[in-house]
């Protein structure tokens, strides 16, 4: 392996550092190590490291550099390192520079203040909630549309190949695709089988199966029995998506920037309400705005938690104790006789204007690269993000992966539910992570028992608004 | 005072001091054993090297810890010499303006850099450093907080001194050198503990202002660990933390002594 | 020979200052020049577009509520955090100048903190108050008491003023102890023989010495306080529950790198910069008169 390891360090083409950096450490310690703990990883590694040495040393000079910035740190990041170095290894012309640029918020910060200086990088991975905010360059000229990018490299690019519910969120109002998705997930129901088992309980389907579950669960012994992360995405974005209800005017905003906000219909604050009834009776405990709550579930404190599917490679390696499962978002029967599909997060993959076209014909060819079945299946089957294409669906289908792990498939059957409508396809709203913080901010006041769900409601739809305008006028 | 009221005194203090290291405490007894022990304590719970080997290996940290050590470096050299030559004109030179120079020097100390962070991205740039340690570290190079101490200090240094030295032929900068700069040396250290340590862990705009491994600071390498989502190992996160924070700690030990005692000696005022 | 030490020469002291000033000029004024002018922007991301609003960034500040209840989190989160660790470092440095023998081990024990990273210190705190996980909470919740800093915005108050003055603790006690140790024996032995009690010593003679160390350490604190605690905020609250943590300088760090909104957070950091301008005025006037350096 050392040998492997050296080799493929210098074939990173670093001269004077890889210099002092084998004096610095008998290891390798410019390069990435790969996934420790799984064998089959290290083996793709090798292969890869040996394919780099024989094709990308002697040219890297000649190859037109590509600059990719993205906001993946841990096994996430070597993962997507790999994917860059891969593809850079098997083309004669073009070398893609991947760097980890901080979490999705530096990432972006880092990419605006490049641009604003002139040095902005080619591609650029961006959150779901800064669409609005890319978008708006895009008409200002500061984006290259992957529609376009496509077209003029020459690459036959069909769109239907990909998931519509995966890439309606990033399309013009013409359905053209804006930028690429790359990672990608959507909310689950996640359950303590265990305890679901112990209890004599089915896995519940609808909201008031998810109370009455809670409640014996709690007479069970289990201390919190529901909970949820990223409470916007997981309960206002989506649940408003899958009983096909509208979140905003304009088509959730995809319409134009002066849509407003209509979160504080009966439906949601019903829904929230609910949930602040099961918080006082002791059924749900609020574990933090991001994945903090993550934990709970982990522990068995919690039996029932919604949150990302994306969780399902660390619970896989997390989990011993009990047997987990991930099953759809329960639907409130009041409010819709059947769900219709949820929506996504996570990142796309956003190309920057003011390069040379040698350079944006290797991001087609890249972006080509990465939608490719295989790629999507390995990243997809290692890391729970949705895979992008049908074809990388079913090429995980017919590996066997959902019979191995069962339940994967469950994120991929909520978004193709049913054709998205206006209320599906994705939100679009400007100063989006801002309205975020207010939902958090005012759903905590809930949880807190200091406001009820509609006063609540209310006042974060007037906030939220308010920020709208403001977007609206700066744009 | 009896004897056991100073007992009792000493023992509530040692009380005090344990709760303030327990944190660490636990952060060191989570960094050490596997992930199975963390919350569970008992005294035969397994000895392992695994977290830090793991967090070692997670970045090139043998590069970053020389980028850092060279950035921190630099900075501490070019603050000192930026900061003893204003400080000394502000502490014994009447000129015009003076007042309102030493007014702007204040108004430096109190705002975050950071805040300044897409201009200041922009400038670097003009200047073709973009991706450099010299970039990371020189918006930093000058400080009104070293400058505020080290003419306060220079205030305090008796006049005879320097007529002294002045008959004996010596110019303005020989006795910056011989005179103010020794006697300042408690206000050098305490100044540098402050700035070192701010620059070990500062984050942000070395993140922004690098792309690669040869320019990067060992916080950036740590902060592929912060990232609560993705189902964080404590127990790494921690080792990782006492690894980056250990050299600068055993720095401070080496300082510590030699800062007290040269406070006793010149007092700091 | 003039009498009093304060040379003359036309051109000295500005060369000495020239680096300074150069280095201010291009990373300080020039872009604090440009802060100040788009706080009277509303401007996008990219900056395509600048329109002229005049007052209108400060003016939607001033009329938010969580702006205003800002400004007292802020004051309660400053003071307490700068009370709580030099009231802790004076205690452990009176305890250390007393106990000389073990002070070595003392000493490097508590600088330790110190040398961890603010945003490391909160994920370490975050982890010890952990509901769910945190051994602290759990042992809050042996003792009866319910911890959830995730609903309980007092609690999540109180943590991240335990954890920011935490770290700083280590540097008051450093300047504390060195202050006590260059306090004469002779002057403390003179009291005891007037039969004067510890705490009377302690109150008339010891701390009085300690006041010039004790308002440079306020300032230090207070700055501390106010300018780099963000990122323990970020990494633990975020602000939350509710904005119970949220603080002036996490509202200019959220508004700007993750709002995108460069007029607002402008306008916030001006703001910020007048309060802290008379502050400090106010402070440094006061100290130079009633201590005599």
């Amino acid at each position: 392996m050392s040998v492997t390891e050296s080799l493929y360090c210098s074939a990173r083409g670093d001269n004077i550092v890889s210099y002092i950096n084998r004096h610095l450490s008998r290891r390798r310690p410019f390069c990435h190590r790969a996934w420790e703990s799984d064998m089959t990883f290290k083996t793709v590694i090798m292969a890869t490291a040996m394919t780099a040495v024989a094709t990308t040393s002697a040219m890297a000079a000649d190859k037109a550099e590509v600059q990719f910035w993205h906001a993946m740190g841990g096994a996430l990041g070597e993962l997507t390192d790999k994917f860059a170095a891969d593809f850079s290894a098997s083309s004669d012309t073009c070398h893609i520079n991947a760097t980890y640029k901080g979490n999705y918020t530096e990432n972006m910060t880092a990419a605006i203040a490049a641009f604003r200086a002139g040095e902005q990088p080619h591609i650029v991975q961006v959150f779901e909630v800064g669409t609005a905010t890319m978008m708006a360059a895009e008409d200002k000229g500061a984006v290259y549309p992957v529609y376009k990018l496509m077209k003029d490299a020459g690459i036959d690019f069909d769109q239907s190949a990909y998931l519509p519910a995966v890439i309606s969120y990033y399309t013009d109002t013409e359905n053209n695709l804006l930028s690429l998705p790359f990672n990608s997930s959507t909310p689950v129901l996640w359950y303590n089988k265990t305890a679901l088992d112990a209890a004599g309980l089915a896995v519940p389907t609808t909201w008031d199966e998810v109370e009455a579950a809670a409640r014996a669960l709690k007479a069970n012994g289990v201390a919190k029995p529901f909970s949820f992360g990223w409470q916007s995405w997981t309960q206002i974005e989506n649940f408003s998506a899958w009983h096909d209800i509208e979140m905003g005017t304009k088509e959730n905003g995809f319409g134009g920037l002066d849509t407003e906000f209509t979160f504080n219909n009966d439906a949601v604050v019903n829904h929230i309400q609910r949930i602040a009834d099961m918080g006082k009776e002791g059924l749900f405990v609020y574990g933090g705005r991001r994945g903090d709550s993550r934990g709970m579930f982990t522990s068995g404190e919690t039996a029932l938690w919604i949150n990302s599917s994306a969780y399902y490679g660390g619970f896989k390696k997390d989990i011993a104790d009990f047997e987990f499962g991930q099953t759809m978002l329960p639907l409130d029967t009041a409010i819709a006789d059947a769900p219709q599909n949820s929506i996504i997060g996570g990142a796309t993959l956003w190309v920057l204007n003011g390069h040379d076209a040698p350079e944006y014909k290797c991001t087609a060819e890249f972006f080509q690269y990465l939608s490719e079945p295989e790629q999507q299946a390995m990243w997809h089957q290692n890391t729970g993000y949705v895979p992008i294409t049908t074809a990388a669906y079913e090429l995980s289908n017919t590996q066997g992966f959902y019979e191995t792990d069962p339940g994967t498939d469950t994120a991929i059957k909520e978004l193709s539910l049913n054709a998205p409508t206006p209320n599906s396809k994705g939100v679009r709203f400007g100063n989006f992570v801002q309205i975020r913080d207010v939902i958090n901010e005012e759903l905590e006041a809930v949880w807190a028992g200091d406001k009820d769900a509609k006063t609540a409601m209310d006042t974060a739809v007037e906030r939220s608004n308010a920020l709208l305008r403001k977007f609206e006028a700066a744009n | 005072m009896t004897g056991f009221d100073r007992h009792l005194q000493t023992f509530g203090a040692l009380i005090l001091a344990a709760l303030w290291v327990l944190p660490l405490a636990y952060a060191i007894w989570t960094a050490i054993h596997p992930a199975a022990y963390e919350a569970h304590f008992v005294l035969n719970a397994p000895l392992t090297t695994d977290n830090f080997v793991k967090a070692w290996n997670a970045a090139p940290f043998a590069r970053y810890f020389l980028n850092t050590f060279v950035l921190v470096t630099a900075i501490l050299a070019a603050q000192f010499i930026l900061c003893t030559l204003a400080a000394y004109a502000f502490a014994r030179y009447r000129f015009p303006g003076r007042g309102f120079l030493f007014f702007l020097v204040l108004l430096q100390l109190l705002v975050m850099p950071d805040i300044l962070i897409v201009e200041n991205y922009r400038m670097i740039h003009s200047l073709g450093l973009v991706d450099t340690i010299t970039a990371i570290g020189l918006p930093y190079a000058a400080s009104g907080f070293g400058i505020f101490l080290i003419r306060q200090t220079f205030l305090t240094i008796p006049t005879e001194l320097d007529d002294a030295a002045r008959i004996e032929g010596a110019g303005p900068l020989t006795i910056l050198w011989r005179v103010y700069v020794p006697l300042a040396r408690p206000t050098y250290l305490a100044y540098g503990l402050v700035s070192v340590s701010h620059h070990w862990n500062n984050f942000l705009w070395p993140l922004i202002v690098t792309n690669s491994v040869e320019t990067r600071p060992v916080t950036v390498g740590l902060s592929i660990f912060s990232t609560i989502d993705a189902g964080v190992e404590w127990s790494v996160i921690n080792a990782a933390t006492l690894m980056t924070s250990g050299p600068l700690l055993i720095g401070f030990l080496l300082f510590q002594r030699q800062f007290v005692q040269s406070f006793m000696r010149a007092g700091i005022k | 020979m003039q009498k009093r030490v304060i040379f003359r020469s036309a051109w000295l002291p500005y060369l000495l200052l020239l680096p300074q000033i150069a280095v201010t000029l291009i990373f300080f004024f020039w872009p604090a020049y440009q802060a100040l002018e788009s706080s009277f922007f509303i401007e996008d991301a990219f900056g395509f577009s600048r329109d002229w609003v005049g007052l209108q960034n400060y003016a939607e500040l001033f009329r938010d509520e969580g702006y205003i209840r800002s400004f007292r989190t802020t004051l309660v989160f400053g003071l307490s955090v700068a009370a709580l660790s030099l009231s802790v470092a004076l205690v452990l440095a009176v305890a250390a100048n007393r106990v000389l023998h073990a002070a070595t081990a003392y000493r490097t024990l508590l600088i330790w903190p110190y040398a961890v990273a603010p945003a490391l210190a909160g994920v370490i705190w975050y982890f010890l108050m952990n509901p769910s996980l945190g051994i602290v909470a759990y042992w809050l919740k042996l003792m009866g008491y319910d911890w959830n800093h995730y609903v309980n915005g007092d609690q999540a108050l109180l943590m991240v003023i335990v954890a920011a003055a935490w770290k700083q603790v280590s540097y008051n006690f450093l300047f504390f102890l060195a202050g006590l140790q260059s306090i004469p024996k002779s002057m403390l032995e003179a009291a005891a023989i007037d039969r004067a009690g510890p705490m009377r010593r302690f109150w008339s003679i010891t701390f009085p010495l300690l006041t010039p160390t004790t308002f440079f350490l306020l300032v230090v604190n207070l700055v501390y306080a106010f300018f780099e605690t963000f990122s323990l905020i970020h990494a633990t609250t975020e602000g939350g529950p509710y904005d119970s943590t949220s603080i002036l300088v996490f509202r200019v760090y959220n508004t700007g790198f993750v709002g995108q909104d460069y007029g607002s957070s402008a306008a916030q950091s001006v703001i910020l910069m007048i309060m802290v301008v008379l502050m400090t005025f106010f402070q440094f006037r006061f100290v130079e008169r009633k201590v005599n350096y």
